[in-house]
């Protein structure tokens, strides 16, 4: 049976740590291993023999929707109208709430979602506003801010968890910015293949490569010796990290295979669906903030096929998603957030696309104990002006934060910069998502 | 099936017309009574640089007289000198970007020659790896800070950066050519630093002030500098020189698109978009030419990409980089709802209006001047051609008016801006170029510049030995090679001096220590791209056997090069006052130096003959493979005590001599030491 939620609270010290710690003292080698690791290891033991769960106790989830989708095809369907495409609408399960006809099962699930349609950017460049939305901050190269899941990382991760805190599927690469390694993106190109280097090389097992990290170790201490001591402390921590990592058996997260074929299918079989999915696994695993990417939205040419392809593989599998966390009890700790960079065009132009709109679009969110059934803002009845306050990113970083009880406001200083709030004080949560309020 | 003939169908249109797709804003500056754009700037040619060795020489006394008046001064001992072979190491890890061959490490110990340092400083400032050095070097300052996506175009000028040094070009020619050039270009070429931050000219303005300038005046974008004197006011002039950034695209021979920077006033833009407004309103959204322009030439782009397309390389995310939001920077058009009659007529006074206005003229002077009619219009007007007259007022009114930065105003003769702009960077009398220039050598070479930050030269920070930063200044900017930086203050006793004992190092205010009056030499992790070149050297006698691929197209070579770099960039801690410096690997660059091919697979290369030849079982003894290792990675023989616990490695009877000395070299090529700059 694959690692469900509970089955991993109980899980033992996983066997290749134990056996390889019981090696390396029966070979009275301990000496050359930093004793910081020889401790991690013996805490992550204690951590897990006590039944707790180890890792984050919030999650975020957040589907990177690149290219920014169209509001009408998706969340704002503006049926019968100029601007509206020609599309059907789908009742959702709240009274008055409509979304896509390509939306049938995430129409079905509303209750358990929110849509913020007042959603506003200030930026109209893909480069700038998809760093905007992910850093909360207009970009500037005066500081190298953290994207949201770094920050969620920091704030919530647990550093002797041996999964790295903050992992990405596809994508642009984000960034940790003056956050720093420890909270660095875990990339993962495609989550059907295997994690690059993370296993042991052919004719390589865990005594050899022990054997050369005790070798490593001479001349670690002939540098030290001779100045390097700092350059050597933190290259090895980084290096403990990875070690570690390749000895877990939590890595089995990202061994899809194991989840049964009705699975695999509910999610999707693309690129997207099995990120989600592995994003599922690694929630239940501890790690603190994933983002999955899901390419294409840019939809200048041929705006109705494509969305309705992209529908396709978000429709599912956020479906799934949602489902197996609540079921997995894991829903309420988990916010999922999906998005894009702005919205589209009311008007379709001459190649049958809908162009960028900054003025407007959505912003969808699940779980993380949000009062779900409600759609925040709206836009007139052809979809070409806010009826609504807009909602600045600003304002989805509090709201995102208020619900993670990631503390926002908390001052940073940057290397070289002026102290720094992780999330833009500015920004007010939105309240009506939030449930003691 | 048959769902799938509109898409072939659109598609094979899109390429039968996508030439036009250039003709189309002349065509309609014709007929719009437009504007014209700017004639593009010609640039300045320049001869290629020699090498002046006996100014190098001189300039090297003058540092030696200077830091050593600073040393008498601060009451510094400087450090002993470093031995050969630390320095030579160090020497080819700053000018070539990677470590020494051991044939080249033993040659160097063997001359006698007292002038073997001068040369070996000559033979590599004449290397074609200096060249490639320096391009990594300049990308990482020219594109820091830029949005994420920059990654693509950064790869695009980084061969033409390679190229402009291999040839010796004046550094004010690169200058001119990142700022200036308005070339049409493919994949390779300078352009595409500007086409990185095209979205945001005021983005563009801080980069290029912080690269060539060494000033931060990005902050005073939105108000005035808290602890500088930068001015708002002052910010938005210089931003002005970028006023009439454009880019542009058309397709070339065999179907390829190019692309360049094109110079169009503000007037131009606007009223280029508003006839389209008038057109599409006139005849319906079919007639929206800017939207399918822009619509093929994504298309036409995405699909050539899609050719290119290898993991880690987004095709069509560089695309959109690449053509951006296709007019204003920082701006995006969108077509407007079909407007009703009311909107329509305001819409025409608009343009009629406006069209009389001529080049650089206020397009708006005419309504401005009856302000009552203005805001009558304003409220008849569309939401988006409102807003169109709301940018194109706020734009206007805020960078208009180009002025440098020393104050001088720039009067605008309809010339390129840019190239005005580059001209008086690189001129001589520049009050910044030189110093920003010489600040940045200086750091790179000694872990600490003159002037730390090193891109704020007039910033509240630390500053040292200012005569010397003046005189290496005026050097270099009447000179305009950096390669007389490089070989003077290679030259130099102060480079080459050993590094601080470890029980030496806490003894003073970080201010005061040795390293920041270069009394001492730093310790500086090496950067991404010296370990790659240095892992590869090491592992693989040709350079090309693993780390890189060797398909020839040039754009996949870049970016499959990038992504490896990428992959070993971790986080770099710097003391700033001292250079000394800490790298911290991510967790992937951890695991490509444990388990990557670089270093697993190292020693099982049978085509280098000096591996082969010491992992044959037959031959040699074991204390000689240890130290042939040792020097080929560390570029210096074991030490006694590292040859003796060595060697008990390669004794055991139970592990085969090859597994054995495949476990020394990973340890090697795994050690801090091998990742460090000494």
């Amino acid at each position: 049976m694959a690692c469900s939620h509970d089955s991993c609270r109980t899980t033992d010290l996983p066997l290749t740590r134990r056996s390889w710690l019981a090696r390396v003292a029966a070979a009275g080698g301990a000496t050359w291993l930093a004793p910081s690791l020889a401790d991690l290891f013996v805490q992550s033991a204690s951590a897990q023999g006590d039944g707790g769960r180890t890792g984050a106790n919030k999650h975020l989830i957040l589907l990177w929707l690149a290219g920014g989708p169209s509001q009408f095809e998706t969340f704002d369907p503006k049926p019968g109208t100029p601007t509206g495409g020609g599309i059907n609408i789908r009742p959702t399960a709240t009274a008055g709430w409509t979304f896509s006809q390509w939306l049938p099962n995430l129409a079905a699930r509303a209750e358990q979602m929110a849509v913020i349609r007042s959603f506003r950017s200030s930026e109209g460049s893909h480069a700038r506003a998809s760093d905007l939305a992910h850093f909360g901050y207009t970009p500037t190269p005066a500081i190298a801010f953290p994207t949201i899941g770094a920050i969620v990382a920091h704030q919530l991760g647990d550093g002797d968890h041996p999964l790295p805190p903050f992992v990405q599927v596809d994508g642009l690469v984000s960034s940790s910015g003056y956050l720093g390694v420890d909270v660095a993106p875990f990339f993962v190109r495609d989550p059907g293949k295997k994690i690059d280097n993370l296993n042991y090389r052919r004719g390589v097992d865990a005594p050899r490569l022990d054997r050369r990290e005790q070798l490593r170790q001479v001349l670690e201490q002939g540098f030290v010796g001779r100045g390097g001591g700092d350059a050597a402390r933190r290259h090895d921590t980084q290096r403990q990290r990875a070690r570690r990592l390749m000895d877990t058996e939590l890595i089995s997260a990202f061994d899809l295979a194991t989840e049964p074929d009705a699975v695999h299918d509910a999610y999707g079989r693309g690129r997207f669906g099995q990120g989600v999915l592995l994003a599922r696994r690694l929630v239940e695993r501890g790690v603190a903030a994933v983002e999955v990417t899901l390419r294409g939205w840019d939809t200048h040419v041929d705006n109705l096929p494509t969305t309705r392809n992209l529908c396709g593989e978000l429709d599912p599998a956020l479906s799934a998603l949602i489902d197996d966390l609540a079921q997995r009890d894991l829903l309420d700790d988990t916010l999922v957030v999906a998005m894009g960079e702005f919205g589209r065009t009311p008007t379709t132009n001459a190649s049958g696309g809908r162009d960028h709109w900054p003025q407007n679009g959505c912003v969808v969110l699940a779980g993380g104990g949000l009062r779900g059934g409600q759609a925040i803002g709206a836009t007139d009845a052809t979809g070409e002006a806010l009826v609504t306050p807009p909602t600045s990113i600003a304002d989805l970083f509090a709201t995102v934060a208020a619900l993670l009880g990631v503390q926002g406001d908390k001052d940073l200083t940057p290397p070289g910069t002026r102290p720094t709030s992780l999330v833009d004080p500015l920004g007010r949560p939105l309240r009506e998502l939030l449930r003691n309020s | 099936m048959r769902r799938r003939f509109p898409v072939l169908r659109s598609a094979l249109l899109l390429t039968l017309l996508a030439p036009l797709a250039l003709l189309r804003p002349q065509e309609a500056a014709r007929t719009g009574g437009n504007p014209k754009p700017n004639a593009p700037p010609e640039l300045t040619p320049r001869p290629p640089l020699a090498l002046d060795a006996a100014a190098c020489d001189a300039l090297a006394a003058r540092i030696d007289e200077r830091i050593a008046a600073e040393w008498r001064a601060a009451g510094l001992t400087p450090t002993p000198a470093t031995d050969d072979a630390t320095w030579l190491r160090r020497l080819s890890l700053d000018l070539r970007g990677l470590i020494p061959t051991a044939a080249e490490v033993a040659t160097f110990l063997a001359d006698p020659a007292p002038a073997k340092r001068a040369r070996t400083i000559d033979a590599f400032l004449a290397s074609d790896e200096f060249a490639r050095h320096l391009s990594y070097l300049w990308c990482n300052i020219l594109f820091s800070g830029g949005p994420r996506e920059r990654l693509r175009t950064e790869a695009l000028l980084r061969p033409w950066l390679e190229e402009q040094f291999r040839q010796r070009v004046p550094f004010a020619t690169i200058v001119e050519g990142i700022v200036a050039s308005s070339e049409w270009s493919r994949f390779t070429s300078c352009t595409s630093f500007v086409l990185t931050y095209q979205d945001s000219i005021e983005e563009l303005a801080g980069a290029v002030a912080r690269s060539f300038l060494g000033l931060q005046i990005q902050c005073a974008q939105c108000h005035d500098h808290k602890f500088d004197n930068w001015t708002q006011a002052q910010f938005n002039r210089f931003a002005g020189f970028f006023l009439d950034v454009r880019s542009d695209h058309t397709v070339g021979p065999g179907g390829k698109s190019l692309f360049r920077i094109i110079d169009h006033s503000p007037e131009w833009d606007f009223q280029e978009r508003l006839n389209k407004m008038v057109a599409q309103a006139r005849r319906g959204s079919a007639a929206n030419a800017g939207a399918m322009a822009g619509g093929m030439a994504a298309a036409a782009m995405e699909r050539e990409m899609a050719a290119a397309r290898m993991d880690g390389d987004d095709g069509q995310v560089f695309a959109e980089d690449i053509l951006g939001s296709k007019g204003v920077p920082g701006e995006t058009m969108a077509p407007a709802p079909a407007p009703s009659t009311s909107q329509f007529a305001a819409l025409e006074e608009l343009q009629k209006a406006s069209r009389k206005a001529k080049k650089r003229d206020n397009a708006l002077a005419e309504l401005e001047a009856d302000p009552a009619r203005l805001a009558a219009l304003m409220e008849a007007l569309p939401t988006d051609a409102r807003e169109l007259v709301l940018r194109y007022q706020a734009r206007r009114a805020n960078f208009t008016q180009a002025g440098f930065l020393d104050d001088q105003e720039w009067n605008d003769d309809g010339s390129s801006r840019r190239k005005a702009l580059a001209d008086w960077i690189a001129a001589p009398a520049n009050p910044w170029y030189g110093r920003a220039v010489a600040n940045r050598v200086v750091s790179q070479l000694f872990g600490t510049g003159f002037v730390e930050p090193v891109d704020d030269l007039t910033g509240a920070g630390d500053r040292v030995l200012e005569e010397l930063h003046g005189e290496l200044a005026a050097a270099f900017a009447a000179q305009g090679d950096l390669r007389l930086l490089y070989g003077a203050l290679a030259r130099s006793r102060a480079y080459g001096l050993s590094s601080l004992p470890p029980a030496a190092r806490q003894d003073a205010l970080p201010a005061l220590r040795a390293e920041r009056r270069y009394a001492a030499h730093p310790l500086q992790p090496m950067t991404a791209e010296q370990l790659l070149f240095s892992l590869q050297r090491a592992t693989s006698p040709d350079g090309t056997a693993m780390l890189l691929p060797t398909d020839s197209v040039e754009f996949r070579t870049e970016q499959s090069r990038k992504s490896r770099i990428d992959q070993l960039k971790g986080n770099c801690i710097v003391d700033v006052p001292t250079g000394n410096a800490e790298y911290e690997p991510t967790i992937p660059a951890a695991l490509f130096l444990i388990n990557g091919d670089a270093t697993a697979r190292a020693g099982l290369l049978a085509d280098d003959p000096e591996l082969a030849a010491l992992f044959d079982p037959a031959t040699p003894p074991a204390a000689t493979a240890i130290d042939a290792l040792f020097r080929r990675t560390l570029s210096r023989p074991a030490s006694t005590e590292e040859q003796a616990a060595f060697a008990a490695s390669l004794s055991d009877p139970a592990v085969p001599r090859l597994r054995a000395l495949e476990d020394v070299f990973w340890a090697l090529l795994n050690a801090t030491e091998f990742h460090t700059c000494r």
